[in-house]
């Protein structure tokens, strides 16, 4: 396998022919499956392997593997050398690293944005946009395992206990690509967005299509804990676009400086409510939010418009006389009573702060951008005429003087201070972040519950094969919706084997070989 | 950068001045051909370490969880991982030219993580709430340890190829080739904790991110590193300067992830 074999194989080996060694064959070699694998993918029609131009593209790929296999003595010597493995692994790194720089998978939309119009197309052409699922790239990974399976038995590395780390190393891979192909084809993942009390016998995956489990998973119950920090103040200077300081309310005491600043803060007292004028927003279709008043009438996307006809702080639907009505001052139930119209068509409808998708109605056939019989989904989003606030005392370049700090609700949404000509900005938050959330899972068939777990993030449920993972949490008006992942990897038992055997073979190679062969040259030397 | 100095905790201020310290004796020492100063600065490095210890432990007792998880947390826990590295390989191999750099290296470190201090003690998020946390970390920070030592020996190696160790008589290429099967042992178990973690968590042990790519692109670089060596012609300065950019991907995958495209989406990228 090298020019001095005996210095770097003491046990012997056949020695192929050494036009073999050569980087510019070994390139070649990986070149012309490459560019095979990329005209076959071009050729091949994927989604229908009937069709005339996927058994082209086989045919090409069956041209390829039968040259090889004629010639399979040559492509032995080959992908057996050093040059090969090498040649492989630099080309894999290289797409990789391709991979990391071009976005993968992204909508159409981003590569033209950040990469121009030219380039998207020159990605399209060699798969650039989608790397890791590209026919070419997979081949290197056959190729890989090819090389690692042939070697085996050019250098014998089961024959002897000192080859046994070559012998795990190399074939872990091999097995760990094979457990991987297993769970590709016999597996898959899905997600089930759950409610506290439901219970679901699908799934969904990513193209759609429904997974039918085969019995009933139900949540019961949901809970989120969050660290208890208490109210934070983050400090902003206008040169960095990330705070400068955070003071903890809880913990931070006496005079605070904000770096790079003139500004010092006294917090004189941290519980305070400050009144500030209510307000009323519309999130929009296409993201856009607008203020609005009651009684104004203002512009929607795709010609509508709407004019505020009402407001109710505590909506309730009276069953009697079947009419809305507005039974306290209290902002329980916020609600903003709209008409929208465009040219002969108009409709009113109430939007709720607490139910922002009840007020978007069955009128969703033409999608959420204005272009049809609907204006799209609007949501209300209410703001109390108070809010937490914390007083301060603010020694400046301006001089000293004491300011209410209120409290900001979210970034889109939020009651900022600003000192010293603009130069500082400070915020008050209430954000907690949350330390952890579980889901009380149940498993049901025939009406009968046979399992039940609480999971949470790294601790999933298993149940005939599928592990349930907490993927997601959020508390919404309408209650919370626990995110669940669903997954079947029939090949991870063998994964797992695989890069067990890797660690074993690596940490064999290097620290136990050595004094196997030490021992060996030893007992030759005395014996 | 001096305010954030003197408002850091004693802990801090005494890691970063003994690792200065510590550079600078490393520094002169060869210079002044004085064995004592060799002693001093080993001590210094070591009260370095002792400093960076106690920080690293202060902020674990403060917090109640690992401080491995914010960039600036592992800026304190990268120079704790290289002077660990350097006591074991001057303890083996009597490697003390070693010394300058893993201060240097500390040092720098420091400095940054002093630029750029964790403004809060952040709160540990649920996904990183397991018992493979540390472990993966931790052998992944002690891998990028041991290859900037096998970086530094190959830099040695190119400029002094002839050297040859008083003892053992071994040279700086035998050197950072022990660092690299050291350090490629420990990637590979980082790799692979990394893997199983995932599993658990997500459902995943491989998603094509950003920062997975690059620890497999990192490992492969060693992996091609270990079988030039059995290449006629890779030896010597050739595989040194893989060795070199081996570490550059070290840096790159524990640094550098915030300027690749797909960074942002990444559950692996410091935010």
């Amino acid at each position: 396998m090298t020019e001095s074999p005996r210095e770097n194989d003491p046990l012997g080996t056949a020695i192929p022919s050494k036009k073999y060694y050569s980087f510019k064959l070994a390139f070649a070699a990986i070149g012309i499956v490459l560019v095979v694998c990329l005209i076959a993918q071009h050729v091949g029609k994927w989604d229908d392997f009937a069709s005339g131009r996927t058994v082209t593209a086989l045919v090409i790929m069956g041209i390829l593997a039968a040259a090889a296999v004629a010639g399979a003595k040559h492509v032995y010597k080959l992908t057996t050398t050093y040059h090969f493995a090498v040649g492989v692994i630099l080309t894999t790194i290289a797409a990789i690293v391709l991979g990391t720089w071009i976005l993968q998978g992204a909508p159409e939309a981003d590569y033209a944005r950040i990469y121009g119009k030219d380039l998207p197309g020159f990605f399209r052409l060699f798969f650039l946009h989608d790397i890791f699922h590209s026919l070419w790239f997979n081949s290197l990974l056959v190729m890989m395992s090819l090389s690692l399976f042939l070697v085996l038995f050019k250098r014998k590395f089961y024959s002897q206990l000192s080859q046994l780390g070559f012998l795990f190393s190399h074939l872990g891979i091999i097995v760990i690509l094979i457990g991987a192909l297993i769970g590709t084809i016999g597996g898959g993942k899905w997600f089930i967005p759950m409610r506290i009390g439901e219970s679901y016998t699908k799934a969904f995956a990513s193209d759609d299509t429904l997974l039918d489990l085969g019995f009933a998973l139900k949540l019961d119950d949901s809970r989120v804990e969050f660290y208890d920090d208490g109210r934070k103040i983050y400090a902003y200077r206008h040169d960095s676009d990330r705070p400068v300081k955070v003071v903890n309310l809880r913990k931070e005491h006496g005079e605070i400086a904000i770096p790079g600043t003139k500004v010092r803060l006294n917090v004189i007292e941290s519980d305070k409510r400050r009144e500030l004028p209510m307000r009323h927003e519309l999130h929009l279709p296409g993201g856009a939010d607008l203020a609005v008043e009651v009684g104004k009438t203002y512009p929607l996307p795709g010609g509508w418009q709407a004019t505020i006809l009402q407001f109710m702080p505590h909506f309730n639907y009276d069953m009697e006389t079947k009419s809305a009505k507005n039974i306290s001052g209290d902002p329980v139930n916020p609600a903003l009573q709209v008409r929208i119209f465009r040219g002969e068509t108009e409709k009113k409808q109430w939007l709720f702060a607490n139910m922002p998708d009840y007020g978007h109605q069955q009128n969703h056939q033409h999608g959420a951008d204005g272009t049809g019989d609907d204006p799209g989904k609007l949501v209300y989003h209410f703001h109390p005429p108070s809010a937490a606030s914390v007083e301060l005392e603010i020694v400046s370049p301006e001089g000293t003087k004491r300011e209410f700090l209120a409290e900001s609700d979210s970034e889109e949404h939020s009651n900022p201070l600003f000192l010293d000509n603009g130069k500082v900005m400070l915020i008050l938050t209430n954000e907690p972040d949350i330390k952890d959330y579980w889901s009380d899972l149940s498993v049901w068939e025939n009406g009968h519950q046979v399992l039940k777990k609480t999971i949470e993030v790294n601790d999933p449920l298993e149940y005939k094969g599928y592990m349930f993972y907490q993927s997601r949490w959020e508390a919404t008006r309408r209650g919370v919706n626990s995110g669940i992942q669903v997954v079947k990897d029939p090949g991870l038992v063998v994964v797992y084997a695989g890069c067990a055997m890797i660690c074993i073979g690596v940490a064999f190679i290097f620290y136990v070989r050595p004094r196997i062969l030490r021992n060996k040259a030893k007992a030759i030397a005395e014996g | 950068m001096f305010e954030n100095f003197t408002d850091a905790n004693l802990w801090f201020q005494w890691a970063t001045l003994l690792y200065l310290t510590a550079f600078l004796l490393f520094l002169a020492a060869p210079i002044l051909r004085n064995p004592g100063l060799w002693i001093v600065a080993t001590l210094a490095i070591f009260g370095a370490f002792a400093m960076n210890t106690g920080l690293i432990a202060d902020r674990w007792i403060e917090g109640g969880e690992p401080p491995f998880k914010t960039r600036y947390e592992t800026n304190l826990l990268y120079p704790w991982c290289v002077s660990i590295v350097f006591f074991a390989l001057l303890g083996l191999y009597r490697l003390k030219i070693l010394g300058v750099f893993s201060a240097a290296i500390s040092l720098i470190f420091f400095i940054y993580a002093c630029a750029y201090p964790d403004l809060q003690l952040e709160n540990m998020p649920p996904a990183l709430q397991s018992g493979w946390f540390v472990p993966h970390v931790v052998a992944y920070f002690v891998a990028y340890a041991v290859l900037f030592a096998s970086f530094v020996l190959a830099i040695l190696a190119l400029i002094f190829p002839g050297w040859r160790n008083t003892g053992s008589r071994e040279g700086y290429e035998a050197y950072y080739n022990h660092a690299v099967n050291f350090g490629f042992t420990t990637l590979t178990i980082g790799l692979i904790f990394g893997a199983v973690w995932g599993k658990v968590a997500w459902g995943d042990y491989w998603s094509w991110d950003a920062k997975e790519n690059w620890a497999l692109i990192t490992w492969l670089i060693y992996l091609a590193v270990i079988h030039m060596r059995y290449m006629s012609g890779w030896r010597g300065s050739r595989a040194a300067w893989v060795c070199i950019a081996g570490f550059c991907a070290v840096m790159f995958t524990y640094l550098g992830m915030k300027v690749l495209p797909a960074a942002s989406g990444s559950l692996h990228v410091y935010q």
